[in-house]
């Protein structure tokens, strides 16, 4: 895997050791025996193992070299955080090398390729080709949910696609542009009518001092100078409003893209993020690309003109003065770019502590019955005062640094503006400069401080957004693992026989949780799965129900590999009943309904009578038209679950799964549920999941998991008979239910 | 619960990060495994004593007196938990570099110094109560800070710099 990085020192070691083998696997550990962060490199050959210690500068030594032939099984130990290549040789057990976590996938992988050498299989190019991807720029990893190198990654780049998501508002985004430079332009005329009106209109004839020659010129300078200002606001007005519109629209555009993605990605997806990280990219990262398109985007680009208008001016008026103003400019911007990232983390500080007392309110409060039922009022108060006083004490000291920073920043500014009367004045005593000119200067000065300010200001923002619009395309830009094939099947009616051929998956490639299962379900045949926590029951029904495609092997329905029949037809004619079902807001017959939007409410009403729920749902005040709250907490268990059983009657699928479909509900309620349930077995296909082995006597047969294999199968009668694992299972749950039994 | 005694309990080191254990009553325990019950905030405190793995893992019992044990069998024991615990204490933060959604960190930690790239602080920064930090970086390595308000001025304003 890492072959072609092997160092001088080792490949001149190995030139001479390696004379009469093969090599087939070079790899680097990130950590010595010792547990400490170095390098060590294994050596695999043909024949032999070998570890080698290239640390202390003495060249590559050899710590360790044991011959296949004394090898009798090779593993890998994961322990926490990192995980060691454990040898089982004649002599006792060792291990070999020690790596973290970042090395996981590739010493998997490793493993796998010391089993194929020791069998004396030939290897691929895909069983020696690196899991770890990595970037051609600057070779760092490229992490594993991620598209791109995070860190050559070009920010301009992201700028540029969310702009490309305005493309279809250039016209609007023309105009932004043009009404931007119209309200700059006006702003920077402003200052020349004052120049014009202090320089001309209000000087005196020097013979008759009291005339003013050009005094005829005043009022229609005022009504200009009102006419500027009055056109500047209209256009900065127009420019916030069409801004706003493509901003908004864009952002709309956004979001859509990155839902319409979120529906179709894969389950492995969900399982690898949090769903609050998901939420937060879809709610929180979308309103922050918003603010940047809304308000920042276009207040850069107005600082933009304005910076490059002024700057043009001040030097265009006076290039003497320009180049005294220049020290204070500097200064200004030098201080604000040491201040800024001090008074951030000020705030970074405040607004952490800020979150950290919301969330502790937020989960205590939710919490309230079991801080009572405890009696921990005074804790949790005490908790509170440690989180509140840090927030307090926080909010004081930015307060403090900021009141220090905020005068000395405007002391600097202002040093810029008595600069400029200072030097502007000793001009106008030489005559190089008129005091209107002067006047005017100093109002361009603090026309140019502002966008300094605002874009020192604004540089974190901007940043922040667009790394969370990074966040937004990494979602859009993600492939689902399960797709629709280009030549897929439909298929409109199933029978429901189901075949899994060697099928060998695990959630991490490397680590299978079902290893070479074959089974074979006839139509409209009840199978139990079972076994203890973790054996891989619920990974078997999400394989059969097409949430994840196997790594190895196929799973066929009705003869034709599921990966080719066209996922919408496949999702028609599959149910899935599971022990804590989810109810969306809405109400009762929403939630029935959502398997079959188009169904009739005579239709849904019969679904419900068959789910046993019907008379549940009639003693409530609004019936059908029940809210069910978030998450159907409005609801007992029971009840969401035979709303969820008449959810399945409803869609009338051919293959029905049971996940743990009664295991959270009391014995009566179990009982109806069993009668709703057995109405939604009829004639299909079931595969039930169930702990309580009682609950599975109406199955056909019982597949028994073990280690992620099928360790026994048949019906019930005939595995009680055998006194083998289901035995075993089914005498240990009767045992447990008499030492319960009160 | 079973609770494990230097007299109920003698570890032997057979090779480095293997641990055996022999019994009151003579019975030899090869390769059992130590693991902190409370690795975080006092790994010292209670350790449980297990053999085998995964579904097979069968607990011997808890050492609830690490300090009732001679120093050479608490060393044993801390070297132990060092090799199989992997969670390295950041002591000081020389650099943080911000560059397009990940941040290239520079540290020193007690198993060496190591650079290491975060994204998505908001959900790979978790801070507890009492300050300790917990850091995954892009390979889902954890590092871990005791308490960030202790360290030194300038790792301490790095480290606030990057908080979530």
């Amino acid at each position: 895997m890492e072959r072609d990085r092997i160092p001088q020192k080792l490949k001149a070691i190995l030139a001479g050791r390696l004379s009469s083998e093969t090599l087939a696997l070079a790899l680097t550990s990130d950590l010595t025996p010792e547990g400490l962060f170095g390098c060590e490199w294994l050596i695999v050959t043909d024949v032999c193992l070998r570890v080698f210690n290239l640390e202390g500068g003495v060249g590559a030594q050899e710590r360790l070299a044991i011959q296949f032939d004394a090898l009798a099984e090779v593993e890998l130990i994961a322990l926490v955080g990192c995980s060691a290549l454990e040898l089982k040789t004649n002599a006792g057990v060792l291990n070999a090398i020690y790596f973290s976590d970042a090395k996981s996938a590739e010493f998997h992988q490793a493993l796998y390729v010391i089993e194929k050498v020791r069998r004396g299989e030939g290897l691929t190019a895909e069983d020696i080709a690196s899991p770890i991807r990595r970037c051609p720029k600057c070779s760092r990893p490229i992490p594993e949910h991620y598209s791109h190198c995070l860190y050559c990654h070009k920010r301009h780049g992201t700028l540029w696609r969310m702009l490309k998501f305005s493309k279809k508002h250039l016209s609007l985004l023309f105009g932004i542009f043009g009404l931007i430079m119209l309200s700059t332009v006006a702003g920077l005329i402003s200052p020349q009518i004052v120049k014009v009106l202090i320089d001309s209109v209000f000087r005196a004839d020097p013979v008759g001092s009291s005339v003013y020659p050009l005094r005829h010129w005043h009022l229609p300078l005022i009504g200009l100078l009102f006419l500027v200002y009055a056109i500047q606001q209209i256009f900065a007005g127009l420019q916030e409003r069409v801004g706003g519109v493509v901003g908004f629209r864009t952002v709309y555009d956004l979001r859509a893209a990155i839902y319409s993605r979120l529906q179709e990605l894969s389950m492995s997806f969900f399982d690898k993020h949090h769903t609050g990280a998901i939420m937060a990219r879809v709610n929180q990262d979308t309103a922050e690309v918003q603010r940047l398109l809304v308000d920042f985007v276009p207040m850069t680009l107005e600082a933009i003109c304005t910076l490059i208008g002024v700057g043009i001016l001040l030097f265009v008026m006076s290039w003497q003065l320009t180049l005294f103003v220049t020290i204070p400019i500097v200064g200004t911007m030098l201080f604000l770019r040491w201040v800024l990232p001090m008074v951030k983390s000020y705030y970074r500080r405040y607004f952490h502590n800020r979150s950290r007392l919301s969330a502790f309110v937020n989960d205590s409060l939710s919490g309230i019955r079991v801080v009572k039922a405890f009696g921990q009022e005074s804790r949790e108060m005490a908790r509170f005062d440690l989180r509140s006083s840090s927030y307090r004490d926080s909010g004081i000291e930015l307060v403090r640094r900021w009141s220090l920073f905020h005068p000395v920043m405007f002391f600097m500014i202002m040093c810029g503006m008595i600069t400029v009367w200072l030097v502007g004045g000793r001009l106008v005593f030489r005559n190089l400069m008129s005091i209107g000119a002067v006047v005017a200067y100093s109002q361009y000065m603090m026309m140019f401080y502002r966008p300094v300010f605002m874009l020192a200001r604004m540089s974190e923002s901007i940043t922040s957004a667009l790394s969370a619009a990074d966040r937004v395309f990494d979602i859009i830009d993600t492939d689902p693992d399960v797709k629709e094939a280009s030549n897929s099947v439909p298929l409109t009616a199933l029978h429901g026989e189901i075949e899994l051929k060697h099928v060998t998956f695990g959630y991490d490639r490397h680590k299978p949780v079902l290893r070479d299962i074959s089974l074979k379900i006839a139509p409209q045949e009840r199978i139990g799965l079972v076994g203890r926590s973790g054996v891989g029951k619920t990974t078997f029904i999400n394989l059969v129900s097409r949430l994840y495609d196997v790594n190895e092997g196929s799973i066929e329905i009705d003869g034709i590999d599921v990966r080719k029949i066209r996922p919408s037809d496949f999702r028609q004619q599959i149910g899935i009943v599971l022990q804590n079902p989810f109810l969306f807001n809405g109400t009762i017959y929403d939630n029935i309904a959502y398997a079959k939007p188009e169904a009739s409410r005579e239709s849904i009403v019969r679904a419900a009578m068959a789910a046993n729920a019907h008379d549940f749902i009639m003693s409530k005040p609004d019936a059908y038209d029940t809210e069910v709250g978030e998450g159907g907490g409005h609801l007992s268990q029971g009840e969401k679950q035979r709303i969820s059983i008449a959810r399945g009657i409803l869609r009338s699928p051919a293959i029905l799964i049971l996940d743990e479909a009664t295991s959270s509900v009391d014995l009566q309620t179990e009982t109806q549920i069993f009668e709703a349930l057995n109405q939604l077995m009829e004639n299909r296909t079931t595969i039930a999941i169930a702990h309580r082995l009682s609950t599975l006597r109406h199955c056909h047969r019982l597949v028994v998991i073990e280690d992620g294999r099928i360790a026994e199968i048949g019906t019930h009668e005939a595995l009680m008979e055998k006194r083998g694992k289901f035995y075993q299972l089914a005498t240990a749950q009767t045992d447990l239910s008499k030492i319960m039994d009160v | 619960m079973k609770t494990l005694g230097p007299e109920d309990i003698r570890f032997t080191r057979k090779e480095p990060n293997r641990l055996s254990a022999i019994l009151s009553d003579g019975a030899v325990l090869e390769d059992v495994q130590i693991a902190s019950l409370f690795p975080l905030r006092n790994p010292e405190s209670i350790l449980s004593v297990y053999q085998g793995t995964g579904s097979d893992r069968a607990e011997v019992g808890l050492v609830v007196e690490f300090e009732s044990f001679s120093q050479e069998q608490q060393q044993m024991l801390r070297d132990y938990l060092a090799f199989s615990h992997f969670l390295p204490e950041i002591v000081e933060v020389m650099r943080i570099m911000h560059s397009a959604g990940v941040d290239e960190w520079n540290v020193v930690t007690d198993r060496g110094s190591k650079v290491f790239y975060l994204s998505d602080a908001r959900n790979n920064i978790v801070v507890s109560d009492d300050g300790i930090l917990l850091i995954t970086d892009t390979d889902k390595c954890r590092y871990r800070i005791t308490d960030y308000r202790r360290m030194r001025g300038r790792s301490q304003l790095l480290v606030e710099r990057a908080l979530p």
